[in-house]
């Protein structure tokens, strides 16, 4: 049989995704691989009328939504994070349908909507894959060290962690660092014509 | 302000993580201002790619998490387990499994003649077209259908009160063999997924009433499908008010097991079991469902004892049905 998985409390997982790398791995590994969890939005998906591949795919993009979300302060404690996360799952798998990404369901007259319980649950806005990919270009012109502090800054982590896992100097201001990444970006991006229309692409410049 | 500190306001606002004043503050500048407003564009573009970023870094993550549950030391725990009384032991398995592989083995064996006739076949060339390998495997992390159970053995049992579609149980890789255990653990899980003892409640009045008792307001989120909701207003009721506590507890334990929780529904379904209390049959079929989707050691007794002795026959076929599958594992 599985190993029994550890069960934490909701206090104790918002600590540890605002801790080290460590903790925010074993806090977001304990929600994937929480059958029950999974078990539960597949079955408020099917309700609904979606498949359980269909509920499956809206579990990974609502798990990267839910990391999201956290990040930014969007959980504000008004359900336990279980149903926040169970909501967010919903929220993507309805987002998929109006963009007919699940092609497998079937989709019926009645418009399915978010049921009372998860009405808290933030907007979750789902990248489509084209513009991922073309972020992914412009990702390219980044050396990895401003990967590094634009990522780590996303992810919440202060000056001094930044700093620390970055080997950085005492001196060195990590929102100098930032600027100075992006401000080189816009440069390359301006000097290339092909670049420049890929920015004008996503709707920047 | 310098231009590095203005960033960083800059993503504090897009944030909307500062303050009402400063946020009015960056409106207004950026409403004024040219480069503050190219500026913005360059945070947002910056938050994008952070985006990406975060979510590949998940995205391998999650592939990593999905191929240790089915690595072969993830699914041979030797550890001791408590029910190894209750089922054959792993090593009394894995021995049957050797036993029939060996059998087989044996009975397909090919006798000289069927050699000879086996060699001739390999010597020519083979028009039998090889199975696509990469139709299964690929970097992206794994979807849906590689998490999906072998359907012959995952056909759910159907539960009690309201069906619900059948859900499919969470098997992370279970096209790969699982053992007899995990198995029976994902059968009972798929029974209990598709098992709704909130569903199908008969509520008369919707929506709030006036002077509702939280019992009654409880019952009627419970079958407006308000889990949460009906388990905050439960959890209200005094333990003094004796047979209403009871019930209270009852209809928490029937949320807890609708919402997956299984472990919470446990003590109260074992609590409630042992009084003369009603819905019996339900609750001891819940009960052993919640044990053996958590492991519990009781779980098979629990199982059997119901297959046997449940005062409700639907429930009766329902737990031997569950028992076959179970026993076919062996």
């Amino acid at each position: 049989m599985p190993p029994q998985q550890k069960q934490y409390s909701d206090a104790q997982l918002l600590q540890m995704i605002r801790g080290s790398e460590q903790e925010r791995a074993t806090a977001l590994k304990a929600f994937f691989t929480d059958q029950q969890l999974r078990a539960s939005v597949i079955r408020k998906i099917q309700q609904k009328g979606g498949s359980a591949n269909d509920a499956q795919d809206a579990f990974q993009e609502g798990f990267k939504a839910f990391y999201r979300h956290l990040l930014n302060g969007r959980f504000e404690g008004r359900s336990s994070l279980r149903t926040f996360f169970v909501g967010i799952c919903i929220r993507c798998w309805l987002d998929g349908l109006k963009k007919s990404f699940y092609q497998r369901t079937t989709l019926t007259d009645k418009e399915e909507t978010l049921d009372d319980e998860y009405q808290h649950t933030p907007e979750t806005r789902m990248m489509s894959q084209e513009r991922k990919s073309q972020l992914q270009k412009v990702l390219e012109l980044l050396g990895d060290r401003c990967k590094k502090v634009i990522m780590m800054g996303y992810e919440g982590y202060n000056s001094e962690e930044i700093k620390q896992t970055l080997e950085m100097g005492a001196d060195e201001a990590v929102r100098k660092i930032r600027y100075r990444c992006m401000t080189k970006l816009k440069e390359k991006l301006a000097s290339q014509p092909t670049l420049t229309a890929l920015l004008k692409s996503l709707n920047y410049g | 302000m310098d231009k590095a500190t203005l960033h960083e306001k800059l993503d504090a606002y897009l944030k909307g993580s500062l303050d009402a004043a400063e946020q009015a503050e960056i409106r207004q500048l950026v409403d004024s201002d040219k480069d503050v407003a190219d500026q913005l564009e360059l945070v947002r573009l910056e938050q994008e790619l952070a985006e990406v970023m975060v979510d590949e870094k998940l995205d391998e993550m999650m592939k990593a998490w999905n191929e240790e549950d089915s690595s072969p030391s993830a699914k041979s725990d030797s550890s001791p387990k408590p029910n190894a009384g209750n089922i054959p032991g792993k090593w009394t398995i894995w021995g049957l499994v050797i036993i029939i592989f060996a059998g087989l083995l044996v009975w397909s064996w090919p006798s000289d003649e069927e050699s000879e006739a086996l060699n001739a076949v390999t010597e020519t060339p083979s028009s039998v077209p090889q199975l696509n390998e990469t139709e299964t495997s690929g970097d992206t992390p794994k979807k849906a259908e590689s998490l999906q159970p072998p359907s012959q053995e995952t056909e759910p049992v159907p539960g009690t009160s309201e069906k619900e579609p059948e859900a499919t149980p969470p098997i992370a890789n279970a096209q790969e063999a699982a053992s007899p255990a995990v198995e029976m653990q994902q059968l009972a899980l798929a029974v209990a997924t598709n098992t709704s003892p909130t569903g199908g409640l008969n509520i008369v009045r919707k929506g709030e009433q006036a002077n509702e008792s939280p019992l009654a307001k409880g019952y009627r989120l419970m079958g407006e499908g308000k889990l949460d909701e009906a388990e905050s207003v439960l959890l209200t009721v005094p333990e003094a008010q004796e047979r209403r506590y009871l019930n209270a507890q009852q209809y928490l334990a029937f949320i807890y097991f609708e919402k997956g929780e299984y472990e919470k529904a446990i003590p109260i379904l074992e609590d409630l079991t042992q009084q003369p209390y009603s819905q019996q049959a339900e609750m001891e079929w819940y009960l052993a469902l919640a044990y053996l989707v958590t492991e519990n050691p009781k779980g098979l007794d629990a199982l059997k004892q119901v297959a046997a002795q449940s005062a409700s026959t639907e429930i009766q076929e329902k737990a031997q049905q569950l028992l076959d599958k179970i026993n076919e594992l062996d």
